[in-house]
Formats: C-alpha cells, structure tokens, sequence
C-alpha cells in the first residue's frame, strides 16, 4: 500500500514547520526520512498518522484520502511505533503487545485467543518471546523499542511509521531491528522510519526523503539522493563518502578524519 | 494462561468475601439479633416458617441494617470502579473520583438543601442534580481550553470545583449554627445513618448506568493509558471514549455522593489495593476494585455503626484506615508479577 | 481441575445465599402482625395533623432532639430511657445521677443527625417526641423514622407564646395532666407577666439592648432572629440589619458597627468576651462598657436565652426583665430560679448554687 504526500504544509501558530512537502512511498518500500533534530520528522509522521489534523495540503493512503478517515480506519491502515512511551502504568510486555489488537476487536469486548496468538508469533519473529511475562518498564530500552514494534505488528496493517526505532539500540540491536523491517518490507509491508544514521539509512532503505528547514531537499532511491553535499547541507558536517561493494554500501567519514587519514598513509608511503 | 487463570480465581474469590461478609453483617449491630434469627428472617422469606422472632427485631433486620448493607456495597463499588477508571483516562495513578469536581458539587447541592431546611430525600436530590451540573459545567469549560484535552479537564475540575467549594462555605456562614450548620457539616463527613430503600431505589438507576458501560469498556481503558496519541494510532476513538467513562463515572459518583455524603480515599485507595492484587491490566482490575471497593466500604460502615452509640461519620474513618494503609502500600515494594 | 470444583461448590453455597437474601430484600414491609399481646392504642392526632396509634399507657419515651430533651425531662423525666445529646458536666450538678447517665441515642433534629436507629430500637421506647417548630418536611422525616424502627413519633408544635399549650397536649398524651397543667400555668405567668413588664416600661423606657456572643463578642444577635425572641420581648434591641440571613444566625459584624449602634446595656452570651472586655480599649468607647452596664447571660446546664431555643428561655425572660427593669419586676430572683429549677430540673437549688449562676449577671 502506498503513501502519496502532496504540498502538505503545517504551522504551529506562526511558525511555518512543514513547507508543501511532497512525496511518495510506494508498497513493499522503506522510506527513511532524513534531516537534522527539529526539521519536523516527528510533525510529518503526526500528521501521516491522522493524529495532525490542521494541515493543508492531501495525504494518501493507498490512494484514499486520509481526511475522512476515522480512528479505527486510519489504524487498520497505519500503525505507529513511537520512539518512547512512558508508562503511567506498568503492564506486562504480553499486554502491551495485545494492545495493538484492540482496533479488531469491537469496543465492549476484550482481545481473545486469535488476538494472544498473534501476539505470541509477533515476540517470536522478533526474538524476545522470552520476555513475555516481564514488566514493560522493568526491561532495557532496546527491549521496549522492539515490543512497541511488536504492538505495531499485531496491528496487522499495512503501512508502519517508526519514529527514530534505532536511537535507543545498540548497534547489534539497530542491525538486526533493521533487517527484521527489511524483511517485513518484502512481506510488502510499507514502512516509513526517521533514521539519523545515513550509513545504515542508505544500506537498507528504498527510498530516502531528505528534509531541511520544513522543505524536501531531495527524494528518491538513496544511491540518488545521497552526496557529500547533501550531507553538509542537512548537517553542516563536511564529510568524505566512500562508496563499498559495488555501491551497496556508502560510508561517510568526517572530512578532518579523512584528511588527517590520507595524509598519514602519505607519509608511511614514502 | 496462567496469570490470567490465576487473577480469575482472585476476582471469584474476592465476590465470595464480600458474600460472606455481608450476611456476617446482617448479624452485626446494637440491636441484639442472634445468628439463629437471621437465619430464619432470611429464611422465612422463602419458606413459611412459624415466626419466633419480635417484629421488632425482623424490622431492624429489614428496614436499618438491609439498606445500609447494600448501599455501603454499592457505594464503596461505585467509589472504586470511578477511581480506577479516572486513573486510566487521565493516566494519573494520584485520580480519584472527585477530580472532575462531582463531589464538590454534591456538597454545595446538600448544603443549600439544608440551609432551606428541606426533606432529606430533597437534600440527596439536590446533591445528585448539582452534583452533574458541576461536571457539565466542568467539561463545558474545558472545551474552551486550548491545548491537551487532559490537561483542561484536570484545570477546569480544580477551578470549578474549588469555586463550588467556596459556595459551600459561604452556604455554612449563614446557616443557622444551632442546627443548620451542624447538619451539613455532619453531612459533609459522610454518613450512611438515613439509608433507606428509598435511597436504595434512588441510586439504584444511576449507578447501574454507570457502572456496566465502565465494565464493558475495561479493555479499552488499558489502551488509554498508553497516551492518546498512540491510543488514537491503535484505532481508538479516544475523546468518545474519554467523555463516556466520564459520564457514567459522574453518574455513579452523584448517586454515591448524594446517598452517603463525602467519603474520600476510597476511589484513590483501592484501586491501588486491587493493582497490587491482580495487576493494572483492567480486565481484572475493574472488577477487583468493585468488589474490594464494596467489601472496604462495607466494612467500614460496619465499624461506624457498632464503634460505638453515636454514629463516626464515613468520610473519618475512611481516612482514618485509608491512609495509613496506602502509604504502607507505597512503602512496600510492588514487584509486577 | 480441583480447585475449579471447590470453586464450584462454593459458588452454587453463595449463590443460594444470594438468592435468599435478595428475595428478603425485596418484601420489606410490614411484618406479620404482633405476636405479644396487644397493647391498646388510641388514636392521637399530632401538631401537624398527622394520625397516629400511640399506646394508651405511655411510660417509655425518647425526644428527638434537645428541645424536646429539655422539655420531656420538665415534664416526666421518669418515662425517659434515652437522650438525644449527652449532658453537658455542669448539668451533673443539677440533674439526679438517673438522668444524667440515661443512654444517648443521638438527634435527628436540630444538630448533626446522628441518631443511632439501632440504639433506639434497642432501648424500647413506645413513643418518639419532637417538640418545637415544625420544618416543612417534619411529616415526611417523621415517617420515615417510624416506619424504620417501627416506633411511633409524634411532633407537638411548641413555640414561646405557646409552650404552656404543648405542655398540657403532652399532659393529654402521657397521662400527666396535673403535672403539666403545674407546668403549662407557669409558662403563660412567666409570658403575660414579661409581656406586662415590657408594656409597663413602654416604647420610651425600653431599654437599649445589644445581645453579643462569639469569642470577640462581635457575633451580635439582630432584631427578628430567632434567637432574639426574648431581647426583642422586653428591650429595644440596636442590632438593626438589612438582612437577617436564616432565621435564627448571628450576625458577625465590627466594632466600629457596634460604636455606631452604642446601645445603654450589652448582655456578652456565655464563652464571649464578658472578662476581658473591661481591659479592652476598643470596647471602652461604648457608653455600655463605660459605665459597666454589660453583663452575662447565666448558663447552668443551659444558657438561658437560648441556644437551644426551648423551655429554658423562661429563665432568660425571668432574668432579663429583672435586669432592664428592677422596679417593675420586683420579685426575688432567687426564689424565682428556684422554683423554676425545681420544675424543670428536678433539682432544689442552694443560694450558694443560685449566687455563683448569676455572679456575673446582675
């Protein structure tokens, strides 16, 4: 299912966040959206998820308009795995999990066994079925990044939004949350992440957006988009990039690093 | 699966409890009545039976301690479904159900009644009619309120309700100190000494409304507590949601307030009690904290009417034991299953 | 599998429980005619109108409150087997030990409502009384009372015109008609002869009065209170306001109100400022203060101008009048206190009794 943003802008009060952003995620894609703290991921995804309502400008899902869309509509479309939650109560990881089921079950009743057993296949794929009975507050952050992700499963939708799911992970943890959204990318599932690590954004995703001051500074399959100019431009960093195995890979190193480098492998070269 | 099965059986047991307790306290009271009586007043009901009993005693039975039973059940349910409940919609373990301002306005509507020396069914009328203007009034001004919806409620609770608070004490600088203002000050303090069943019937209704939507609702109050943005993303109506679990709570505070008084620490207490007992998940909370919160409230009125000769108003006594006990509850450490 | 048939069986036991208790609940009316032999009961038609059976002997009764207290106690204190509000200490000094320590069972009208219904059903009175003057919904509470602990209750309206015709309705009703015609004589000679008091002194000679309560004694009690019948009987009472807010509250108001008003006499209620207010230099401006025309209202086991508002303002009538007007009311005060306590209390009263009550009044 794909996600066609078109001109949207949005202000809060006077202050213009997003400027006539436009672009589109297709089905069976990972869109990450890069840009510097504050650019306005998180008001993009708000607005993506129905949970913005004041914008101007169209968003589509799978082609329908979002703007007469319900709560339980959006969310048989879209789920929304957030970079924190902090829990005014403490629940069991397994209940938090069956959370996400809720908007397939009708309001008066509560989640049953079909609901625990995709639970229980959601902790499995994710390999943290172990921690079924613990309490959500009591495990690791990466942990808890990984049940929310798990909650946004269960949902059963098509289209995932994750804000910034890697922050909190060590770095086998990062590789292994985005292998796992890879592989639900080629399920077909739509998956739209803000990432601040353009290394791992341009080794696993399809398509990045770049954003800059509210505005797109460039869109499209990462090998395309990514320079060493658009690095500077969206954080100020001169960084060298290194294009790896047959550029599948690129890596940025600060410029100074890179310099410094090259002039000490001068120099034992002589 | 296990804790599940296991919370069931803990909820089952808690309604057996109260069972137990309330027939324990048809036999409880200043008026001797042996465990042989009322057995067979209770009896007799159904059976015929040759009558060994003074009427005297069958009308203590039926007409003073009856509805008080009862209603010290329905009120200490009510009190605790409202509590839990409010804690989830306002994702505050501190809610309680007076933070809408319901009981402030049940006071006002008492006090005034009595200042016009009024019947006591018209006093609790009064109480109850107030009681939802306040909230009304409440949840009108919120909406005025830029910003989180939650927040605003919580605003607007503490500016309304603290002006009907000021109502009330201007009610009581004017009422007549030899027996107005002691009536309403004793009001205040929360008693169950005039239940009847009229009273019985009164809030019957009301609570009934109340309580079984909040029952019905119980799983979706757990996602509530997650926040409203993520609650909305998982497909739930939240403002519908929030403005329902207020109506019935309201309704079912008026009719608790209006029959018995203030009784405070009840809807905060308890359903703490019941956490610790079958976790915060509210598909066995709710229940747990209606039956917990009816077998406190019952034995708690128990102690007020057999104490001692005169009567220690609820709202004391509820305090008194409420207290201590949630700091010792605070204090010890809560491990989640 | 176990535990769910104990489970099982327990709830199937409480289930039958419940099934019992709730088909009690559901019939509680009446219950099944007298089983002891009946008393005979007549028909008596209360204050308010309202028909009811009392027995034709009466000798157990309770009050509903301590109004009726006061004056059920005047009237047959042996009937009594309970109180609406303890006795205060000093009381024990004029009451007899029997009816000082009579059980309480708490008042249901004029105070906190804390009556106990059990405690009432458990001491067995055959009649409850409530005398004063009627709220709008005294037919409706009183029912209610009797029809919980099925116990008749009657109201016998009484206020300080007519207490000497309540007291020979309670005569009728208890079968004492002696003692409370002795009782019901006094109260209209007490009355008529304020009123003749009052009328002698005439509108020029009545004296300035201000009724002054509180602990700064600036709670005064205005002209058309309640609580300002008697002041208002015998005496110009300064306490002029707009708004007399309930019947019956005082009004707390400022010295500088009270200056204006400056009235010849100030009576302080018990508990008010009466000892400090000759070393008080605001209070010094008032003619009253200057020239020590301020006195208290005795108290012992009642104040005597009210609060409660019930027989024991005869005294207060008794006193007052022999205050503002010594020349008209040329009786001696002690052996009218004395007599009145005997009445009323049961109790002979000593001079020296008599000599301390009033050490502050005259």
């Amino acid at each position: 299912m794909s996600i066609t943003v078109n001109d949207l802008s949005f202000n809060f009060g006077q202050n213009r966040v997003l400027k006539e952003i436009s672009f589109t995620a297709r089905g069976g894609e990972l869109l990450s959206v890069l840009g510097p703290n504050g650019v306005g991921k998180t008001t993009l995804f708000r607005c993506i998820l129905g949970l913005l309502r004041g914008y101007r400008g169209q968003i589509c899902l799978g082609g329908t308009d979002i703007k007469g869309l319900g709560a339980a509509e959006m969310a048989r479309l879209i789920a929304y795995v957030p970079q924190f939650h902090y829990p005014s109560f403490n629940y069991s990881v397994f209940d938090m999990v069956l959370m996400g089921t809720s908007v397939h079950v009708s309001a008066f009743s509560r989640p049953g066994r079909e609901q625990a057993k995709l639970v229980d296949a959601a902790l499995e794929r994710l390999g943290i079925s172990q921690l079924k009975e613990r309490g959500f507050t009591r495990i690791s952050s990466g942990e808890q990044q990984l049940v929310l992700l798990a909650r946004a499963l269960v949902q059963e939708s098509p289209i995932l939004v994750m804000d910034e799911p890697t922050s909190n992970l060590d770095y086998g943890n990062q590789v292994r949350v985005l292998t796992e959204v890879k592989s639900l990318v080629s399920e077909g599932y739509t998956i739209i992440q803000s990432t601040h690590s353009p290394d791992l954004a341009f080794m696993f995703s399809d398509r990045v957006l770049a954003l800059k001051d509210g505005a797109v500074l460039g869109c499209g399959p990462p090998e395309e988009v990514f320079s060493e100019e658009l690095i500077y431009a969206l954080y100020g960093m001169r960084v060298k990039m290194e294009s790896l195995y047959y550029d599948r890979v690129r890596v940025c190193i600060p410029k100074h690093i890179a310099d410094k480098a090259a002039a000490a492998s001068l120099v034992s070269n002589l | 699966m296990e804790r599940d099965r296991r919370n069931t059986f803990i909820v089952a047991g808690l309604g057996i409890l109260l069972l137990v307790i309330v027939v324990l306290s048809f036999g409880l009271g200043r008026y001797p009545v042996s465990a042989g009586e009322v057995l067979g007043i209770a009896l007799s009901k159904i059976f015929p039976l040759e009558q060994f009993w003074a009427d005297r005693t069958e009308t203590v039975l039926l007409n003073i301690r009856f509805p008080r039973i009862i209603l010290a059940c329905l009120v200490g349910a009510c009190l605790s479904a409202t509590g839990a409940a409010y804690q989830g919609v306002f994702q505050n373990p501190m809610a309680a159900p007076d933070i809408l301002g319901a009981s402030a306005g049940a006071a006002f509507g008492a006090a005034l009644a009595i200042l016009n020396r009024c019947s006591s069914f018209t006093i609790t009328l009064s109480a109850f009619i107030f009681s939802l203007l306040t909230v009304f009034l409440v949840y009108y001004f919120s909406k005025k309120i830029k910003g989180k919806s939650i927040l605003g409620l919580i605003l607007s609770g503490i500016v309304v309700g603290s002006l009907f608070s000021a109502a009330t004490s201007l009610v009581k600088l004017v009422a007549d100190p030899t027996d107005q203002l002691p009536a309403i000050i004793y009001w205040l303090m929360g008693s169950l000494a005039g239940a009847g069943s009229r009273e019985i019937k009164f809030a019957l209704i009301p609570m009934t409304l109340g309580l079984l939507p909040l029952l019905l609702l119980r799983w979706r109050m757990n996602v509530l507590t997650m926040g409203d943005d993520e609650s909305r993303a998982m497909g739930i109506n939240v403002n519908r949601i929030r403005l329902t679990v207020i109506i019935c709570s309201t309704l079912t505070t008026a009719a608790s307030v209006a029959v018995s008084g203030m009784i405070g620490w009840v809807g905060l207490v308890i359903p703490h009690v019941a956490r610790k007992i079958v976790g915060n998940n509210y598909h066995h909370l709710l229940p747990a904290s209606v039956l917990s919160g009816a077998i406190f409230m019952l034995l708690v009125d128990n102690v007020s009417r057999n104490l001692l000769t005169a009567e220690i108003p609820l709202g004391i006594l509820t305090a008194f034991i409420g207290a201590p006990f949630f700091i010792y509850l605070m204090t010890r450490r809560g491990e989640y299953s | 599998m176990f535990r769910r048939k104990t489970v099982a069986a327990a709830a199937v036991l409480t289930l039958s429980l419940i099934v019992a208790l709730l088909l009690i609940g559901g019939c509680g009316g009446d219950p099944a005619g007298d089983p002891a032999a009946g008393q005979e009961k007549v028909a008596f038609t209360d204050s308010v109108g309202r028909e009811v059976e009392v027995p034709a002997e009466i000798t157990r009764i309770v009050p509903s409150g301590t109004m009726a207290q006061i004056v059920l106690l005047s009237l047959a204190p042996d009937k009594l087997v309970g109180l609406a509000e303890r006795w205060s200490p000093d009381a024990a000094e004029y009451l007899d030990e029997q009816y000082y320590n009579l059980p309480v069972l708490g008042q249901f009208y004029g105070g906190k409502g804390d009556h106990n219904l059990e405690e009432i059903a458990r001491v067995d009175p055959q009649l409850i009384i409530d005398v004063g003057e009627p709220k709008p919904s005294i037919a409706d509470d009183l029912d209610g009372i009797s029809a919980k602990v099925d116990i008749p209750a009657v109201h016998i309206t009484a206020t300080l015109e007519t207490m000497g015709e309540a007291y020979r309705i309670l005569g009728e009703l208890l079968g004492m008609e002696e003692e409370a015609a002795v009782l019901a004589d006094y109260c209209e000679e007490v009355y008529s002869r304020t009123q003749e008091i009052a009328a002698a002194a005439g509108e020029a000679g009545a004296a300035k009065l201000l009724y002054c309560t509180g602990d700064k004694g600036l709670n005064v009690i205005p002209r058309g209170s309640f609580h300002a019948e008697i002041v208002d009987l015998v005496s110009d009472n300064v306490a002029v306001v707009e708004e007399t807010a309930s019947k019956g509250t005082d009004n707390a108001v400022d010295l500088e109100q009270i200056l204006l008003w400056d009235p010849e006499m100030i009576i302080f209620g018990p508990d008010s400022i009466y000892d400090t207010v000759a070393g008080d230099t605001k209070w010094q401006e008032l003619t009253a203060v200057k020239e020590g025309r301020y006195y208290e209202v005795p108290a012992g086991p009642y104040n005597w101008m009210g609060f409660p508002p019930s027989v024991n303002r005869y005294m207060g009538m008794v006193w007052l009048t022999k205050l503002l007007y010594p020349a008209e009311a040329a009786y001696d005060g002690y052996a009218e206190t004395a007599r009145y306590y005997k009445l009323f209390y049961h109790c002979e009263l000593t001079e020296e009794q008599y000599t301390e009550l009033v050490a502050r009044s005259f």
